[in-house]
């Protein structure tokens, strides 16, 4: 069933919105939240609590694209989670790596959370132009949280051009950043 | 701002970027499947005794073949063919001729994808080989400028943009497909227009909307190998390549022209274990003091390389030489590996004697006996 028919069966607040979000989209969202967690039960709650979100949000949200709201929900749910988990000291999945990657990136910054909406369009700008390979790569690792073998696998191309092509985009997306104004 | 909330940061990009990059694949949990694994083992056993029965029987018959086929050796008496030595049939090209802007630039620099130092750069160098489009993969990288680095030549000066793409199944490492940008109508354009303040975004824009037409393979000849079976592997040998002709050079002084070369065969006699079989450190030493003399020369051709009747040529003392890296490359492959090969072409294929003439292209093996008896020479001799 197409995005727009489902939205259309929130509208009516009909069980079968859940039903049929589940069945396009159940396998993407465990992605998310596995990449990130890592526990299934710890991913199975969060996608228990994305559904109930977006079953509490839609109406009166009207996302666009169905599939890249509800990736947001459990993203932002299994980061949560992770983070609680974190304070417990309990592991997540390719979490670590990632942060791992992103503490080396964004250093000692003084970023204020205010900041926060006009560092979003300087990042998006900045993704808009990148060419579409390297865009991929870097959004499939840092927001997806994919494992480096995964994204070389969908990519068909090696491990260590993955890992050449991250770091190159974040020096750009540095530089990028720099250059607007932001101290990274 | 710690990770986790620059990772939270990342997560309000756009819906398209977010969709655009969603995981095709379905990456799927699995846990080992102790219980099938006892049945799957029990299986693999059985393949394997089926698989060792079949190696050996293959064996005996194999023997039996070599056995049965003493006939084949030095002495034994081909179908002549008669071969054109006209030399003008070898002249070259002219560089007059050329017309395309890879045979002018015939290095390329690309930048070192491990380095980001601006200043390292890995050289490619052209085959002189234009590819079809077919073959081409993703375009890699940026888009590289010609002008830093390589010299301008005054015809093609303005096709100072270079794209670079994959060539399909060979690594960005050893090869390269180069398509050139003509800037012509972008320089007429801002001649016009010298105030354009925003040039660096319109030239950005006019090379994004430009597709080469034309693609050459450059390749990087400091690739390295150390295995003949990482040559085939990295070449992707096994599907991308052909054989033409394979020549046979007797004792005697007499080439035979063997047909029919099959590509499988090839490959599985020399390259498929071809982990062992090293690369010799030396290869300019062992041509110059003699210890490489050819038995068999097989004709290679890899086109998504560029690579055309390249040789794959045998010693009889186990050395494997090969050119379709654009470079002298030797392997030691062992005296009998070399004997292996030989023996296949020459059990399995086609031969002809060839028979050289001047300035007659005749191939015609009566028309080569009347000659024969014409010029009173007796050539149906056998044997060295």
């Amino acid at each position: 069933m197409d995005d727009e028919k489902i939205i259309e069966l929130f509208f009516k607040r009909s069980q079968e919105a859940i039903n049929e979000t589940r069945e396009k989209y159940d396998t993407y969202c465990r992605v998310i939240s596995t990449n990130i967690l890592s526990d299934k039960q710890d991913s199975e709650e969060c996608l228990n609590d994305a559904y109930l979100k977006l079953w509490n949000s839609v109406p009166p949200e009207k996302p666009k694209s169905l599939k890249a709201y509800l990736g947001c929900i459990v993203r932002n749910l299994s980061l949560d989670r992770l983070e609680k988990n974190r304070a417990q000291k309990r592991g997540g999945g390719q979490t670590e790596a990632v942060f791992e990657e992103l503490a080396g990136f964004i250093g000692t910054s003084n970023i204020q959370i205010s900041e926060t909406l006009a560092i979003r369009e300087a990042i998006n700008s900045f993704l808009k132009e990148l060419d579409k390979e390297s865009r991929i790569i870097f959004v499939q690792r840092y927001w997806y949280f994919c494992s480096i073998k995964e994204i070389a696998v969908q990519m068909e191309i090696t491990e260590s051009k993955v890992k050449m092509r991250l770091s190159r985009t974040k020096e750009k997306l540095r530089k990028h950043l720099q250059k607007e104004g932001f101290d990274i | 701002m710690n990770e986790l909330n620059f990772a939270r940061l990342l997560g309000g990009i756009d819906d398209s970027l977010i969709t655009e990059a969603a995981p095709k694949k379905k990456i799927v949990v699995k846990t080992f499947p102790w219980k099938y694994a006892a049945i799957a083992s029990s299986i693999a056993l059985v393949f394997c005794f089926l698989a060792m029965a079949l190696v050996f029987s293959r064996k005996d018959v194999d023997t039996a073949s070599e056995s049965a086929d003493t006939s084949v050796t030095e002495e034994t008496d081909y179908e002549k063919k008669i071969v054109k030595t006209d030399s003008s049939s070898d002249a070259l090209d002219s560089e007059t001729t050329a017309q395309k802007p890879n045979e002018f630039y015939t290095e390329i620099f690309l930048r070192n994808k491990y380095s980001f130092e601006q200043s390292l750069y890995t050289k490619y160098i052209s085959t002189h080989k234009e590819i079809k489009k077919d073959l081409i993969g993703k375009e890699i990288g940026e888009y590289h400028d010609i002008n830093e680095l390589t010299m301008r030549y005054e015809k093609y000066k303005n096709y100072d943009i270079a794209k670079t793409y994959i060539l399909q199944g060979i690594s960005s490492d050893l090869a390269v497909a180069v398509g050139f940008i003509d800037m012509s109508d972008f320089y007429r354009k801002i001649e016009k227009n010298n105030d354009n303040l925003n040039l660096n975004v319109e030239r950005w824009n006019y090379i994004q909307s430009h597709k080469p037409t034309d693609f050459y393979v450059y390749i990087n000849e400091d690739y390295k190998v150390s295995t003949l079976y990482q040559l085939g592997f990295e070449t992707n040998l096994k599907e991308n390549g052909s054989y033409g002709s394979a020549y046979y050079y007797t004792d005697g002084g007499k080439t035979i022209e063997f047909q029919g070369i099959d590509k499988q065969k090839v490959w599985d006699i020399l390259f498929s274990n071809g982990e062992k079989y090293t690369l010799v450190d030396d290869p300019d030493k062992l041509l110059l003091n003699g210890n490489f003399k050819q038995k068999l020369d097989i004709s290679t051709n890899i086109p998504v390389l560029g690579c055309e009747n390249k040789s794959i040529s045998i010693s009889e003392n186990g050395y494997l030489f090969t050119n379709i890296l654009n470079k002298a490359l030797i392997f030691n492959i062992g005296e009998e590996k070399a004997k292996n090969i030989i023996d296949y072409v020459k059990n399995n294929c086609k031969g002809y004697e060839l028979v050289y003439r001047e300035g007659d292209n005749s191939q015609n093996a009566e028309n080569a006996n009347e000659q024969k008896e014409r010029s009173g020479t007796d050539e149906s001799k056998t044997g060295e």
